[in-house]
């Protein structure tokens, strides 16, 4: 089924996938660099100690948590379980002469410490001593874990914004305007032909990384042998590079506009900023049904596919 | 123009769904990661008072621990409890309430994200559950052995209940991910809330059936897809029998292109989590959700 406006919606899938593989690469590589779940966790914990900073430094010198990192110089995990830190501030609580398996012990830390917005929360956490010290390890543990919690929602939120703003300088920065793509690719038959058929390979070729199974059978008669699935990052090819140059891009032309002609390519901005956002895995999966449709013209159920 | 309007929607109406977070020990994974079933003392804290309605699978449900052997709130489940020989074992499940001692209790380990809690960490202390449903990733389901009775007859289609059609299910199953964060002795699994227990399909062999550490078996096969004998719904998705069942009877010694229906239950399939840990060592990532499932009943598919 060859139809123009499918292909140009095939055209216009094909572009979103492609930058929202830029856009999921450059999000890795900053979050990587930024170490922003480090961060993150490190934020929690401070919140969670009512600002107690030099508590918190104490906590993530102590070996339980330094131990944490991959290398010795770092000073921030980023991942910390509710185990290991409820573990490591009653060690830091009842201090080297006490023990935090004694109740006594962790109610005379508690009533040591100097915060006293920390004190009143661990008071009101842990019970009286004659309850045992387990339950005050239970007990913040899962303190610990409720406020990891709010965490990952502060990281997920504000993951979810740095996709936003780098779609927008992504869609910016390139001069990816929606509606001017569709116009071009509407009246150009041949480049429409082109993103086609550029669009095809890349479906046949490769998933996002996220959507990769783990691993393959090599051999079916041994399903308890299997090779791990190398996670490569999906690159764009040369090709697909000079196609995306023919539809965007900024020149004089495009400085140049009447004032309609600005509102519409801002327009056309926040169409591709909106699609951009949406991340590779849903434009592929978009991608793919287009080109099954125009290919057979229907729309075949996905097949999960971990055979070498 | 599709897309972009299906983006835009998408943006203004979706709320991703929570993700759950489980901790295991890498020693645990490793140990589980090509066992069908796991052998427990399981303190039963509440139980059904009676099994589920046949059309709503006639399963039984009981909540409680296995400290030692699982470290996680369990549920853990009797298929076909309906039938006349489960009474015993549901009435010995339903004394050990309020006891405080446990039970033997066999049958197939089950983590799958159907009742997350937020987080839960193995072998951390879990208060008793309140409920036959507390918030849970790990099941033992189905059951194999109560104390001395055994159930392998249990393994088997359910009257009256045809399970989920194969073609929601797979695709849902299919899309799923999951972010996997590895230790030297711990392994951080985090994935949204899933769902279809019980789907029903026909699966076609792609090769032999090889025998598990506890006797079970496991078999790679495909899940057909009958209107498009082309493009099955999942391929190379393994398989797994616990031992002793019919259903194991049945599938060994059979070859690649054998085709049977089944009723099967989805878990995810650590076998694949821990071949790539190995590989990525602490470093994080994401990937398809690898799952295989436990086949609680099965004939062949000319039957």
């Amino acid at each position: 089924m060859s139809l123009p406006i499918l292909d140009v919606a095939i055209g216009l899938s094909f572009i979103y996938l492609l930058l929202a593989l830029v856009c999921t690469s450059v999000n890795e590589l900053i979050a990587g660099a930024l170490k922003l779940r480090g961060k993150y966790l490190e934020l929690g914990i401070t919140r969670l100690l009512n600002d107690d900073l030099a508590l918190k430094e104490k906590l993530y010198a102590h070996p339980l948590i330094k131990s944490l990192t991959m290398d010795a110089k770092l000073k921030r995990p980023a991942y910390i379980s509710g185990k290991r830190f409820a573990a490591a501030l009653l060690d830091l609580i009842t201090g080297p002469n006490g023990s935090r398996d004694n109740p006594t012990d962790v109610q005379a830390g508690i009533a040591a410490l100097e915060n006293p917005d920390l004190k009143i929360a661990l008071k009101a956490l842990i019970p009286d001593p004659g309850t045992g010290t387990f339950t005050a390890h239970a007990a913040i543990e899962e303190w610990f874990n409720e406020g990891m919690d709010r965490v990952s929602g502060w990281y997920k939120r504000n993951a979810q914004l740095y996709v936003v703003i780098l779609a927008t300088l992504i869609t910016i920065g390139l001069n990816a305007d929606s509606l001017h793509i569709a116009r071009i690719l509407w009246i150009n038959p041949t480049l429409r032909a082109q993103f086609v058929d550029a669009a095809t390979q890349r479906v046949d070729k490769d998933r996002p990384q996220e959507m990769l199974p783990l691993v393959e059978y090599k051999d079916f008669d041994k399903p308890t042998e299997s090779e791990p699935v190398l996670q490569s990052r999906v690159g764009l090819s040369d090709e697909e590079r000079d196609l995306l140059a023919q539809v965007m891009g900024w020149d004089d032309k495009s400085l140049n506009k009447a004032p309609l002609a600005w509102f519409a390519m801002i327009v056309g901005w926040l169409l591709s900023i909106a699609a951009v956002s949406l991340g590779a895995p849903f434009w592929f999966d978009t991608l793919k049904r287009f080109v099954n449709i125009r290919n057979s013209g229907r729309s075949p159920v996905e097949a999960r596919d971990k055979t070498a | 123009m599709r897309p972009l309007l299906a983006s835009l929607l998408c943006l203004t109406l979706s709320q991703p769904a929570f993700p759950a977070i489980v901790i295991l020990k890498r020693a645990w994974v490793e140990k589980f990661q090509n066992r069908a079933t796991i052998d427990t003392r399981f303190l039963v804290e509440k139980s059904h008072s009676s099994p589920n309605a046949q059309k709503d699978d006639g399963d039984l449900h009981f909540a409680g621990q296995a400290t030692v052997e699982i470290g996680l709130p369990t549920v853990a489940e009797l298929v076909n409890a309906r039938q006349p020989f489960s009474k015993p074992a549901i009435q010995l499940i339903k004394d050990q309430v309020g006891t405080g001692t446990t039970i033997n209790l066999t049958g197939v380990w089950r983590l799958w994200f159907e009742h997350p809690a937020t987080s839960q960490t193995q072998f951390s202390k879990f208060p008793p559950a309140k409920n036959t449903n507390p918030d849970h990733s790990f099941e033992v389901h189905p059951v194999l052995k109560v104390g001395s009775i055994t159930l392998e007859q249990a393994f088997d289609f359910i009257d009256g209940f045809p399970g989920h059609d194969a073609k929601k299910a797979f695709p849902f199953y299919n899309k799923q991910k999951i972010t996997v964060r590895a230790t030297k002795t711990a392994v951080t699994l985090e994935a949204k809330k899933s769902q279809f227990n019980y789907t029903a399909f026909e699966m076609v062999l792609m090769g032999k059936p090889e025998k598990l550490a506890d006797n079970g078996i496991a078999v790679l096969a495909d899940v057909h897809n009958d209107e498009d004998e082309d493009n099955p719904l999942a391929r190379g998705i393994r398989m797994i029998f616990a031992p002793g069942t019919a259903g194991a009877k049945l599938i060994t010694g059979k070859q690649a292109g054998d085709r049977f229906n089944a009723i099967g239950i989805p878990r995810i399939n650590l076998h694949e989590i821990f071949t790539a840990i190995k590989k990525s060592g602490t470093q994080q990532f994401t990937g398809s959700l690898p799952y295989e499932m436990i086949i609680v009943g099965i004939k062949p598919a000319d039957d």
